[in-house]
């Protein structure tokens, strides 16, 4: 399939083969990066407040190795961040989502649980920062917690719009065909909720991201929001910029990743 | 039933609505306590002004400025450095001498400093000054003053506090060995004093903050945590310094105990200096007077110090004032001019020139800092190069007087 032309059957696109297509795609980030050179070095923009992506990747190399000025290397600040963002990432899905598919198919629970949820779902992630503290200390728990926050509502929200959009004909089918309502539940309404689903998780997977620094805020010794909150405390532009990039060149291979997979599971769907 | 049920529906959503109308209406006025640019009452700038009036005809003998200017303030909530002005307001003596503040509140350094562009004057603690010289436009025109009230806080069952005093010879009060020491967890905001502070404690018993974990959080988080079973010990200034001393921690180790030079210092912009001298000339006299004044007066100082934490939602109680009166030790005018214009050796005899007290005293923090890498040498070159510790105001206001 690869470098084969698609014709887009409503008229879209130029036609180019997915090879060119993806061309496009590095060439967008190529110009991202050469109009920010460009302002930084032709002083439309002040370098001391904003830095060449050159220096940055220099940076990145010192860093790979160096600890200073935050005291950690990027690759020990990434593990620290992955740490914490993975665990209140997947503690949202392992919790969020059954909540979700639970409430979207039994009325019941939905009646019970959608209160309280639409009263936790206008809550900043970050609010939960004095309370955390005082529940649950500093160490990763807390900052898993915050991170959880913000996962979980996205997986409640769209397991819950995904299950009740199941094809009626379908589950009139299974009912037909004898199902229980558990069954029906499990083997129609799980899977045809997957898309939405699926949605759900990578918005998820970027408020987890997202979240990273307002849960190192909380208290922490390495990480990538650690290192941003170290770069402006000593006025190094450079390194908050750094600590922004990684955070959103790792979201963006984690969505990516997230993309694959979705594909690999919900193959049928095309 | 279903009617009385609609019309039951109808008048609890009627009362809701014109009771959350009330509260509203209500809360405005409590929640919003801080006067943008604070009238002060005729008695209340009679009194004061009464008792210190000098031959000038203004409070402290000032000449007003020839009009009024409006001067946009970096405040520092809860600092004693950022109550000075404060007092001036409230007192009325800075309208007295024609200056008006638009007021901005900060509660950290380096928020204060990334917003330089908006305000013109401000008062930071030294790493946040040096965070603002080295990276921004901020430049430092005096020293505000030193402080005392920074101290290394553990728990009563600390092996620290049972290893007890005497074991460091250097500094026979502070207490704990390098064993009690090594492999503790410590809550402080990282990149400060209290950073410094921590490192010079343990360079008593040969350690190096390598050997202990540094938990970064502001200090009101920090003593929440700790008083929650977190950490081994915590450092703390301010008033959150004073509640952990009156919540009975122990304090191993003071600021002065590591005889640190913690100065906090009076800011300008460039902007300010290139565009209200004259201001900034009038507002650094009045600045340092009142500092006089504050020593002179610790009771009322207490007051008012208790006055701006309710005002500013800090957590403080009136024996908290007190004692932050009692240790409090400000420049006054006189000091201050003095330490900006008395030249000193460099003490690590990097620049080409003497340097002003100031500088030697700002660069004392930022040395520590650039041990750690979290500056450079260069960094520190280019601050004395371009003045950004510039003793121009002071200088004015010595030429002005004579």
């Amino acid at each position: 399939m690869n470098g084969q032309k698609k014709k887009d059957p409503l008229g879209r696109g130029l036609g180019l083969s997915s090879y060119a297509y993806a061309m496009l795609s590095v060439a967008g980030v190529l110009c991202f990066f050469l109009v920010w050179q460009l302002l930084v070095q032709c002083g439309i923009v002040s370098g001391r407040y904003l830095a060449k992506p050159t220096e940055i990747v220099a940076l990145f190399l010192y860093k790979l190795v160096n600890t200073n000025p935050d005291g950690s290397t990027i690759p020990s600040s990434i593990l620290s961040s992955l740490q914490v963002s993975l665990v209140g990432f997947f503690l949202a899905l392992i919790v969020g989502i059954p909540t979700g598919l639970l409430m979207g198919w039994y009325k019941g629970f939905r009646q019970f649980v959608s209160p309280v949820f639409e009263i936790l779902r206008p809550i900043p992630p970050i609010s939960w920062i004095p309370l955390t503290l005082l529940w649950l200390g500093i160490g990763i728990r807390a900052k898993a917690f915050i991170i959880f926050f913000a996962a979980f509502i996205p997986c409640v929200i769209n397991s819950a719009a995904g299950i009740r959009q199941t094809n009626q004909t379908l589950i009139n089918v299974a009912k037909t065909c004898g199902a229980s309502n558990f069954e029906i539940f499990i083997k129609v309404g799980v899977p045809s909720s997957l898309p939405i689903m699926f949605a759900g998780i990578r918005v998820a997977l970027g408020n987890a991201w997202a979240t990273l620094v307002a849960a190192e805020m909380l208290a922490a010794d390495s990480g990538l929001g650690y290192m941003i909150l170290m770069g402006r405390n000593f006025a190094r532009a450079d390194i908050v910029i750094l600590g922004m990039v990684l955070i959103g060149v790792l979201g963006m291979v984690f969505t990516g990743t997230l993309s694959f997979i979705e594909h690999r599971i919900i193959k049928w769907r095309i | 039933m279903k009617k009385t049920m609609k019309s039951l529906l109808a008048l609890i959503t009627t009362l809701t609505l014109a009771g959350s109308l009330l509260s509203g209406c209500g809360s405005k006025e409590n929640t919003n306590p801080a006067p943008e640019t604070p009238a002060p009452s005729g008695e209340e700038t009679e009194a004061p002004a009464a008792e210190t009036e000098s031959s000038g005809g203004t409070t402290f003998g000032i000449e007003p400025l020839a009009s009024k200017t409006m001067i946009d303030l970096a405040y520092f909530s809860g600092a004693e450095h950022g109550l000075v002005f404060y007092i001036m307001d409230e007192m009325g003596w800075a309208e007295e001498l024609n200056i008006g503040f638009n007021w901005s509140y900060f509660n950290a350094g380096p928020a204060m400093m990334e917003a330089n562009g908006s305000w013109d004057v401000g008062t930071a603690g030294a790493a946040g000054a040096v965070n603002g010289i080295v990276g921004y436009d901020v430049n430092v025109i005096g020293i505000s003053q030193y402080e005392h009230i920074l101290n290394c806080f553990v728990r009563e069952d600390s092996p620290i506090y049972q290893a007890g005093k005497g074991n460091a010879t250097e500094a026979p009060e502070v207490y704990g060995d390098a064993d009690s020491l090594r492999g503790t967890t410590w809550l402080l905001p990282v990149g400060t004093t209290a950073q410094q502070t921590l490192a010079l404690y343990l360079a008593y018993f040969g350690l190096t903050t390598d050997d202990v974990t540094m938990t970064n959080m502001d200090v009101g988080s920090a003593l929440a945590a700790f008083r929650a079973g977190e950490g081994d010990g915590m450092i703390l200034w301010t008033s959150t310094n004073v509640t952990a001393q009156e919540e009975g921690f122990k304090s191993v180790c003071s600021c002065d105990d590591v005889n640190g030079v913690y100065s906090t210092c009076l800011l300008a912009t460039d902007n300010a200096l290139d565009t209200k001298m004259d201001a900034m000339t009038t507002l650094f006299e009045l600045y340092f007077n009142v500092e006089d004044w504050m020593m002179e007066h610790p009771d009322e100082m207490a007051k008012m110090y208790f006055e701006a934490c309710e005002v500013e939602g800090i957590s403080c109680t009136e024996t908290i004032a007190q004692y932050t009166a009692e240790v409090y030790e400000g420049l006054g005018i006189e000091k201050a001019l003095e330490r900006m214009t008395t030249e000193v050796d460099d003490p690590l005899g990097l620049a080409d020139r003497q340097i002003s007290g100031g500088e030697f005293d700002v660069l004392d923090t930022m040395d520590y800092f650039v041990t750690l890498g979290s500056y450079t040498e260069e960094d520190r070159m280019k601050v004395l190069e371009n003045n950004r510790i510039t003793s121009a105001v002071a200088e004015a206001v010595l030429e002005k007087r004579q």
